[in-house]
């Protein structure tokens, strides 16, 4: 039975596997590229942090996921996650900008139109436009940051050796944030299709009740956690060393604004806040830290006066946007064709 | 972290007692210059030995802060830049030291008439290292102002160039001097002691780069 449960959770841990081993060098590549800090170091701090964000504050952008299409069978769900994970490998060889959010969105709405479920095209709107929003909150955020560095630097007088330590601190603090957010936003690429068909059942340990979706969130985060000690070495090195070039500070706030945006649309609390404030809500909904990253760097480049800046990588991500999903629903929609015809396992309990 | 922040502290008191020598280098060869002008050459020999004592102390703090910069890979995008500074700085107080040094060896004989101008020269030198640690000061703690002493130092530099011109023009056509081994040796002297701010402006070019990289 284990064996079995495991085989189906197989392909949401090999997502998990593969976002450590490259989402983690958007928020530690810096500090490690540049050697500010061991990688051994920072995949410790990375793995910690993102197991408690996705245990913590996993919950809502999964919520959302399932409001997009609620798999209800595990081999299902396996069926879906494995084609988003064969979505992002064949984009990802063939040299097309993608990111597994995009990827997880398409693959349900494959589900979706294979199993007969409506797709809730509200839902679907609130999701397309936080990926519009996801870069364009990152590039304000880092533009703002960039000025208040900035400013920070020529008067404050501080020592370059000092500076530098701050910097290296700051960098281990804001890697932390960054792990955290991401695993609190991304843990619904990983896990997020096997919750409505989890295996497990809620357990109470000291009194705390940790639920099957937390448990399933935990497993996840070891997934992820596991890619990023095994294979993130290298994808830090080369990212961090490209990212370094805009200088340590620079840096710095890249890493701040791009995992604040991945914690602002994961956080439940924020959203509460919003609410209770009488502000429109931020959807909770998972988000590329890579374009969230690009976003970012855009936004300085902005602030510089534009030069340099390559425009045409926006193009290319907005074309991402469009194709992934479609390359994930068709790619979805054959594999459970295989899944249940061929392999004769129920992919989907129809709607009533 | 504690020990982060120690060793950083550490570094910045050993590279202010690096700049604290390098400006005493330019103060003691400006007196020492004088005191050879007007021929008390038992001073002069005494500053020729503070000076050598200055430079070996110099290197010591030297291998201090490599060991510092490379083995607790303190600073790492800036170290290169940091070292390249120091080794810079090491140039500059080892021209300064050989070129008193050269003094004290050939004891080159100095007519009335260019005395004043070898002082001149002694005195710009000194005003150039002063900027110059003026400016690697800045480049580490208040680095908009770096481009005010980088001025500086280029107008010292420019200041010797010229009194270098004139001296050697005055030298070979002086009636005075009655040897060409004289005014060659004089010419040598000229051209040494120019090269301390030679080495002053090579600090300030490499400093005017180093501040671009310090803006974010």
């Amino acid at each position: 039975m284990l064996i079995t449960i495991l085989f189906f959770l197989s392909s949401g841990l090999f997502l998990g596997w593969s976002l450590g081993a490259n989402d983690a060098a958007n928020v530690f590549g810096t500090a490690v590229g540049s050697k500010m800090l061991k990688f051994t170091t920072a995949a410790i701090i990375c793995g910690v942090f993102l197991i408690l964000g996705a245990v913590i504050s996993g919950a809502g952008a999964s919520h959302t996921l399932g409001k997009l299409g609620s798999i209800n069978t595990l081999s299902g769900a396996f069926t879906v996650a494995l084609a988003a994970a064969i979505t992002v490998f064949v984009m990802t060889k063939a040299c097309l900008p993608v990111s597994t959010s995009q990827a997880i969105v398409g693959a349900i709405i494959g589900w979706n139109i294979y199993a007969g479920y409506e797709t809730n095209l509200n839902v679907v709107s609130k999701i397309v436009a936080t990926w519009f929003l996801c870069p364009i909150l990152a590039a304000a955020f880092s533009i703002v940051g960039y000025i208040i560095a900035r400013w920070i630097l020529h008067h404050s007088k501080i020592h370059l050796f000092r500076l530098d330590s701050h910097i290296r601190v700051g960098l281990i603090i804001a890697g932390a944030f960054g792990s955290y957010s991401l695993g609190a936003n991304n843990i619904a690429n990983v896990m997020g299709v096997f919750v409505n068909s989890s295996p497990f059942t809620s357990i109470t340990l000291f009194g705390y009740v940790f639920s099957s979706t937390q448990q399933l969130f935990l497993l996840g985060g070891l997934a992820i956690a596991v890619g990023v000690y095994t294979y993130s070495k290298r994808v830090m090195m080369t990212v961090g060393s490209k990212i370094y070039a805009l200088s340590p500070m620079t840096a710095l706030v890249v890493v701040i604004s791009s995992s604040m945006v991945l914690f602002i649309f994961a956080s439940q609390g924020l959203q509460e806040l919003f609410i209770s404030a009488g502000i429109p809500p931020i959807p909770l909904v998972p988000v590329s830290s890579s374009q969230a990253v690009v976003g970012a760097v855009l936004g300085i480049g902005l602030v510089k006066g534009g030069r340099n800046v390559n425009f045409a990588i926006l193009g290319k991500i907005s074309i991402g946007w469009i194709a992934t999903p479609i390359i994930a629903s068709i790619i979805t929609f054959v594999a459970l064709f295989f899944m249940q015809n061929v392999f004769m396992n129920q992919v989907y309990v129809p709607p009533m | 972290m504690i020990n982060l922040f120690g060793k950083t502290k550490q570094l910045e008191l050993d590279v202010k007692n690096y700049l604290c020598i390098v400006q005493k280098t330019g103060l003691i060869f400006n007196e020492a210059i004088n005191e050879y002008i007007e021929c008390e050459y038992d001073d002069f020999d005494k500053r020729v030995l503070d000076i050598n004592e200055l430079e070996t102390k110099a290197d010591t703090i030297k291998r201090n802060i490599k060991n510092k910069l490379y083995k607790n890979m303190l600073i790492p995008d800036a170290r290169g830049d940091v070292w390249e500074l120091i080794e810079l700085l090491d140039r500059l107080i080892g021209v300064t030291e050989k070129v008193m040094e050269n003094f004290s060896f050939e004891h080159p004989y100095i007519p009335e008439f260019i005395k004043r101008h070898f002082i001149k020269l002694a005195e710009n030198s000194q005003k150039a290292t002063d900027e110059v640690v003026n400016a690697v000061s800045a480049y580490l703690t208040n680095f908009t102002m770096v481009t005010d002493f980088i001025n500086k130092i280029m107008f010292f530099e420019h200041e010797i160039d010229k009194i270098e011109d004139l001296l050697k023009k005055t030298i070979f056509s002086s009636d005075e001097l009655k040897t060409l081994s004289h005014r060659i040796q004089l010419r040598y002297f000229t051209e040494q002691m120019a090269l301390v701010s030679d080495f002053a402006e090579r600090i300030a070019e490499k400093l005017s780069i180093l501040v671009i990289k310090r803006e974010i």
